[in-house]
């Protein structure tokens, strides 16, 4: 029960978190962001700035990188023809302070309270290969160990979560907006998969961070594949 | 109400609970978002490694009263409080302890209309019990140290078997109307002699509708003669054996509402418990007015805040099939209404 309360506690913060999802429309993934999966009351997708896109990587079935030309815009288009994209994307350094949340490191602001750098990342699977039951980037990733095109609604299946391509344990992990527990000591967690549509598969880690510029650095993962 | 309430501060300031004669303790602690527990069916849930659980029971028994031309001497009422302790060892295996008090009170008659109340009040047995929990999911394995919350929603299940070490006194004889004592088993806190129990549990929440978890429990309880220092007029020392029980108790647990920013759940849980009793034997003879099989409905409420849980619940018997109906006042299956109040923490 302790646990729980602990993950609860953690859920209310995923809960005002903003989401990051991809979408296929007209032979591309567009890029959203916004909220979702929460029931907050702000909007539901919110502009970013072009700048915010820090990186833009796409696979093939085999899980080899491939090559991609996009264009840092909003909304961020790629072209559909890889079988998984993964974006990077950022808001930078905030810090909270007596006036209020501001867009900036920790030793720019006076009386700094809480500072936290946010990065943000999305996965979205087109395509299924075994290849593509392994990490395929650096960052804090989510990996479906399961074919995403054989899934059925009520289904329960197994994801792995990592970081430098190794394991995370104790992460936590929501799916469509609800948290349903923490990754075990192989980075795996199971999830019973409950709509139809787009699915979103949430992690969020965090890191110290160097305390000059933020006290911590939260990083935010998201799967999606569409359940048809 | 007033009186529930009353009973709810009287478990917490004396932190007493009931291992009842004739009751088994129910285990279990559940999430906010997890499967739910009802007050009397033992649920399958395992404590987390490491962790402790603080248990405490109230079990009033408030016992149907008849004509004193046909029961001169009736049982009034039984306070069963328990003291227990679970330990999570491993994520499958958990040890628990109780310490239970039981407070006893009998109307006697002494002569004509005058009556007179018996109290026996005293710690009873000490019992332990261990529980081993597993659960199936593509086959039966033994749970794992970490669940997500679609993992508790597989089947869970327990095996547990514990004993009772005989702490309590047996031999506490009433002498209001006679110097030497009357012998009285059910009134002592203590029964002689070890008894053992063995249970399986099993629970279900269910995935396309979580507020709703389905709990199964059978039990059996199997207790052995002690001889009492009580005499009997061949001089002989009086032989007893409380009969077995065994019982299989059932129930629905709906989560009512949760404020998860509150860290509060709010469960209700209607469960049906069938018990069977094995007559008594005294001195080798199959007491008359013992045993038989009964069946009781309960109802209760469960409240989780943080990670503290109180529950309240009535429990009357829905039907009986006691081996001599008209001679078992004071045996199980003759309550008005047994009101049943835990408190339990997860430190």
């Amino acid at each position: 029960m302790k646990k729980l309360v602990i993950l609860l506690a953690i859920s209310w913060s995923m809960i005002y978190a903003h989401d990051l999802w991809i979408v296929p429309e007209n032979n591309a993934y567009v890029l959203h962001y916004g909220h979702i999966t929460s029931s907050h009351k702000g909007k539901k997708q919110i502009e970013y700035k072009a700048n915010d896109i820090k990186n833009v990587l796409a696979f093939d079935k085999d899980g080899k990188e491939v090559n991609l030309s996009y264009k840092k815009a909003y909304p961020l288009r790629i072209d559909s023809g890889p079988s998984a994209v993964f974006v990077v994307f950022s808001t930078g350094y905030w810090t909270k302070t007596i006036e209020g949340e501001k867009n900036l490191p920790k030793d720019s602001v006076e009386m700094p309270i809480k500072s936290w750098l946010s990065y943000e990342y999305v996965k979205y699977m087109n395509a299924w290969d075994n290849k593509l039951k392994r990490p395929l980037t650096e960052y804090l990733e989510i990996t479906p160990l399961f074919d995403i095109n054989k899934v059925k609604r009520g289904d329960k299946v197994s994801f792995l979560i990592t970081y430098h391509k190794k394991p995370l344990s104790n992460v936590v992990v929501a799916y469509n907006g609800k948290v349903r527990g923490t990754t075990d000591k192989d980075g795996k967690i199971n999830i019973r998969i409950m709509e139809n549509g787009l699915q979103l598969i949430q992690a969020t880690y965090k890191e110290k961070g160097d305390g000059k510029k933020t006290d911590e650095i939260i990083h935010t993962s998201t799967l999606d594949w569409e359940l048809r | 109400m007033k009186r529930v309430c009353v009973l709810i501060v009287a478990v917490i300031l004396w932190g007493k609970v009931l291992y009842a004669h004739h009751g088994v303790a129910s285990l279990g602690a559940a999430g906010l978002e997890g499967p739910g527990a009802p007050l009397e069916t033992s649920s399958s849930a395992m404590l987390p490694t490491g962790s402790m659980l603080l248990y405490t029971k109230l079990d009033y028994v408030d016992w149907q009263k008849f004509s004193f031309d046909t029961f001169p001497d009736q049982k009034d009422s039984y306070y069963f409080f328990m003291y227990g302790l679970g330990f999570g060892l491993k994520p499958y295996l958990g040890l628990y302890a109780f310490l239970p008090f039981y407070v006893k009170k009998e109307i006697k008659t002494l002569s004509g209309d005058n009556t007179y109340m018996y109290t026996n009040a005293a710690f009873s047995d000490i019992s332990l019990m261990m529980v081993l929990g597993f659960k199936y999911y593509n086959g039966f394995k033994l749970v794992p140290r970490k669940e997500s919350l679609d993992d508790m929603m597989d089947w869970h299940f327990t095996v547990y078997s514990g004993f009772s070490i005989p702490t309590g006194n047996p031999d506490v004889y009433d002498r209001a109307r006679d110097t030497i004592g009357e012998f009285e088993p059910d009134m002592a806190t203590g029964f002689g002699k070890p008894s053992v129990s063995f249970g399986i549990s099993a629970t279900k929440q269910f995935a396309s509708f979580p507020i709703l978890t389905y709990t199964m429990e059978s039990n059996y309880i199997k207790f052995f003669e002690h001889t009492y220092e009580f005499k009997n007029p061949d001089q002989s020392y009086k032989r007893y054996k409380f009969g077995d029980e065994f019982r299989v108790n059932s129930a629905f647990t709906f989560r009512m509402f949760k404020l998860p920013q509150k860290k509060m759940r709010f469960d209700l849980s209607l469960e049906g418990g069938y018990q069977q009793n094995k007559r008594d034997i005294d001195d080798s003879v199959a007491c008359t007015g013992s045993g038989g099989k009964m069946f009781y409905g309960t109802v209760s409420l469960r409240l989780y805040y943080k990670a503290m849980s109180i529950g309240v619940g009535i429990k009357k018997p829905l039907w009986t099939e006691l081996n001599e109906d008209k001679e078992q006042q004071g045996g199980e299956g003759k309550e008005n209404k047994r009101i049943i109040i835990t408190v339990s923490s997860l430190i």
